[in-house]
């Protein structure tokens, strides 16, 4: 009987040797895809946290050359100079100062025309 | 085998299909006895071969490699089974106690059992099969379905009852007919 019931469960098997290859190079694809993905989304993050950001605050390149008035109050333009984290050097032969600053030319030449006693040159 | 998993565990494709043409019979069978569909079957013994390229790195020597391999056969047809809703607390309530003394000797040709098989529940022609076809001792039978072996006598014994009221109900059908 035992002989029987062991000749029972005796059942031709198919092949998985195909299917289970399959399955492996499926995943092997889908991990590659996984990672392609992974890849391209982090060069998106990188080009807008880098690159995008660069354009916006662009620092100032070349400062811009003033005059200063005779009247001016030294007191002042020096609290000017240092609240807005201006920088002056000069004078030049011409008797002209150059301001300098972390900021886009446009909001410098705004921010000198603010201040009394100053007097951009070529603008 | 166990150097045939280590070899898988590197990477290595060959060593699978080594492991495939050694275990896909014994491996087919198991899954066959306990999902009882051919087709099933065969997805499953592919997915049991599938599994163990992506795991054979966490085989430890704690079980023989035809136990641990037999283990992952065994939780595929069980999560097969559990999404075919198919409830295995209704048959383990309702296993009677072992008693040596009811055990009787069973004649039946082999397509009468075949049959039978058919009409036993998963985990009792699982039994049969770890039993008759793979010939385990009670111990190892123990460890892979991790239960007392005490609770593995009394799975074999009900088992076999069950086949053989099975065999006799047939026999007195068609002699009926």
């Amino acid at each position: 009987m035992k002989e029987q019931i062991k000749q029972a469960f005796e059942i031709t098997p198919p092949s998985v040797l195909g299917a289970t290859l399959k399955k492996i190079h499926k995943e092997r694809v889908s991990r590659w895809k996984k990672l392609s993905l992974a890849l391209v989304a982090s060069n998106l993050l990188m080009v807008f946290v880098f690159i995008y950001p660069k354009d916006e605050y662009k620092p100032m390149s070349a400062g811009i050359e003033v005059k200063i008035q005779k009247d001016v109050k030294f007191g002042e333009l020096e609290k000017f100079l240092k609240d807005n984290s201006l920088t002056i050097s000069g004078p030049s032969q011409s008797g002209s100062f150059l301001i300098e600053g972390n900021l886009s030319q446009k909001q410098l030449e705004e921010l000198i025309k603010s201040q009394r006693g100053l007097t951009p040159e070529g603008l | 085998m166990q150097e045939i998993i280590q070899r898988i565990a590197k990477g290595e494709e060959s060593a699978l299909v080594e492991l495939i043409n050694i275990m896909q019979k014994r491996v087919f069978s198991y899954c066959f006895s306990l999902v009882g569909n051919y087709e099933d079957a065969e997805e499953i013994t592919s997915d049991v071969f599938f599994q163990i390229w992506k795991s054979a790195s966490n085989f430890k020597n704690l079980s023989t490699p035809t136990t641990w391999i037999f283990g992952i056969a065994r939780n595929l047809c069980l999560n097969h089974l559990r999404k075919k809703k198919f409830h295995f607390q209704e048959l383990l309530e309702s296993d009677a106690v072992f008693n040596p003394s009811e055990e009787q000797e069973l004649s039946a040709t082999v397509e009468e059992i075949r049959q039978a098989l058919t009409k036993l529940s998963p985990i009792q022609r699982e039994i049969l099969y770890l039993v008759f076809y793979e010939e385990m001792d009670y111990k190892s039978i123990a460890t892979l379905l991790k239960i007392p072996e005490n609770t593995v006598k009394t799975r074999v014994f009900n088992a076999k009852r069950k086949l053989k009221e099975i065999l006799s109900h047939e026999r007195t059908n068609q002699a009926s007919v």
